[in-house]
């Protein structure tokens, strides 16, 4: 018969494999392994920072101008740590380019910083990056900071990018080097006012 | 090995393109289309890719050619470094293999992750790397060990150079400052590079000064001692992504890239002592690299499948 995951911790308590602590009980051991295991979450991997990133981005979370050309996106996320805690707070900045695969050297657009809400969470308001040539897949590119983690720096991409080909694990390319970082699209609201939809959640290496 | 006499020929013909004089200095006979070019500190030799990992190495001024066998992976431009003591060739996967003035293969390294910037100590003992995802690592090229890593806030070091007598070792990193590091890898200074990422720096001759370029598309001249910035030009208008600072006065130029589809932009050129920032009238197009000599600022240029020239800028 295959043990559970709890059956086996008692098992290795019963082995002498796991031993408590004064004042521990087994039960109370297990039911905090199994509390720890289940909320822990692994690292967002690491991605190039560059090239292009601009320090002194505006604080918002609205980088997409009314009028602004390119399918609307929302990004929502939260920002943890490994161990599943959510990172109030934590300094997010974010680029991309516009729709057309253009980043913006002299100003801001599509270039904002924001800070995790009480939960964690954030809420970002853009359009889907365009292609350019040097680097094949469409990406958001972030840095998050937060006291006493390392700091992130990530990339996101998009299932819906047409070098995936309908399918990222099947397809997968060396300039988006993680599937891991690779998002669907949900696609909601009127056809003429659509706006597709991602999550995307930073989980930050304590220091 | 396979050696090749390359043509050797020094050309008396000069051109004034805004107010500097390109002298053609050498012809090389290349065996295919070359990728780039990179022109090795001391300016003593050129190191030229083509495809993927196909690599010729010239001899300057003779144009004697040999090639340099026995690397698989892709070979960027950053992944290539060299002076009259040694070379070294990195992947995109991180490996990296480093060879003797000979062409003899010494010794291989894993920098764990794409080379983004490579240099040598001058004496070739000590190489000084970064990857895509990683601060400067210092290199024991004799022992082959990992001697000490830098830091950034965040990023990679996009950028280093080691002066002349390896007690001083500078990079431009991507979380937008310059750092001078000593030998042993004691932090010296940290110091502002501007607002974007600053994507290579070069030394003065003396070791006293060094030049940054990077997104902003200007060129930027530092105290070595403190890592302050001195003097900045405007901007060319692109991001400036090589950068070879002369080696004597406060001369410069750097290799502009379109900044959408990377392709070469400009030669931007700018005296530190005085002037704007601005263009070399050239076909830059047919420029694969740039670098410095003992005595003058160089470009390595396609001539014609199959050719190559090495022009002084003065």
């Amino acid at each position: 018969m295959e043990l559970n995951r709890r059956d086996l911790l008692y098992k290795c308590m019963a082995l002498g494999v796991i031993k408590l602590g004064v004042g521990l009980s087994p039960a109370a051991a297990v039911d905090s392994w199994l509390r720890a295991e289940k909320t822990s979450r692994p690292a967002t991997p690491i991605d190039q920072l560059g090239p292009f990133y601009k320090k002194g981005s505006p604080h918002t979370a609205v980088m997409r101008a009314p009028g602004d050309p390119g399918l609307a996106l929302e990004v929502t996320g939260a920002v943890y740590n490994t161990r599943g805690e959510e990172l109030p707070g934590a300094k997010i900045e974010i680029w991309q380019t516009n729709h057309r695969g253009h980043y913006d050297l002299t100003g801001y657009r599509y270039r904002a910083t924001l800070l995790a809400g009480a939960k964690g969470g954030y809420d970002l308001q853009t359009v889907i990056p365009g292609h350019y040539p040097a680097r094949v897949c469409q990406h958001i590119h972030f840095l998050v900071n937060a006291p006493g983690h390392k700091p992130l720096v990530t990339q996101m991409y998009f299932a819906s990018d047409p070098v995936f080909k309908g399918d990222p694990i099947k397809n997968p390319n060396d300039d988006c080097p993680s599937a891991e970082l690779v998002r669907p699209i949900l696609l909601t609201d009127a056809p003429e006012t659509m706006i597709g939809r991602a999550t995307f959640e930073l989980v930050m290496e304590a220091l | 090995m396979r050696r090749a006499a390359g043509l050797g020929v020094w050309l008396t013909l000069t051109s004034v393109v805004c107010g500097q004089t390109v002298k053609p200095l050498a012809k090389l006979e290349a065996p295919g289309v070359l990728s780039f070019a990179v022109v090795c500190e001391g300016g003593e030799s050129v190191v030229g890719v083509a495809g993927q990992h196909d690599v010729w190495v010239w001899s300057l001024p003779s144009g004697t050619r040999r090639t340099i066998n026995g690397i698989t992976g892709h070979i960027p431009q950053a992944g290539v470094a060299c002076n009259r003591k040694a070379l070294a060739l990195g992947t995109t996967k991180g490996s990296v293999a480093i060879f003797d003035a000979s062409g003899k293969e010494r010794r291989r390294i894993d920098l764990q992750g794409e080379v983004a910037a490579m240099t040598f100590s001058s004496d070739g003992e000590l190489l000084a790397a970064a990857t895509i995802n990683s601060p400067v690592q210092l290199w024991d090229v004799v022992s082959g060990k990992l001697l000490w890593t830098g830091t950034t806030d965040f990023g990679n070091s996009t950028g280093i150079r080691i002066a002349g007598d390896g007690n001083l070792i500078v990079t431009s990193d991507g979380d937008t400052h310059v750092r001078g590091y000593d030998r042993k890898g004691n932090l010296l200074y940290t110091a502002e590079a501007g607002l974007l990422e600053p994507f290579d720096l070069s030394i003065s001759a003396d070791g006293k000064t060094f030049a940054v370029a990077g997104a902003e598309g200007a060129i930027a001249l530092h105290d070595s001692v403190t890592g302050k910035m001195l003097k900045k030009s405007g901007s060319s208008g692109n991001p400036i992504f090589l950068l070879a600072m002369a080696p004597v006065g406060t001369k410069a130029i750097g290799l502009e890239l379109d900044d959408f589809r990377m392709d070469p932009a400009g030669i931007a050129y700018w005296n530190a002592d005085g002037g704007e920032l601005r263009n070399l009238a050239i076909d830059v197009k047919t420029v694969l690299g740039i670098g410095k000599g003992e005595k003058s600022l160089l470009l390595v240029r396609q001539e014609a499948p199959g050719r190559l020239s090495v022009e002084s800028v003065e």
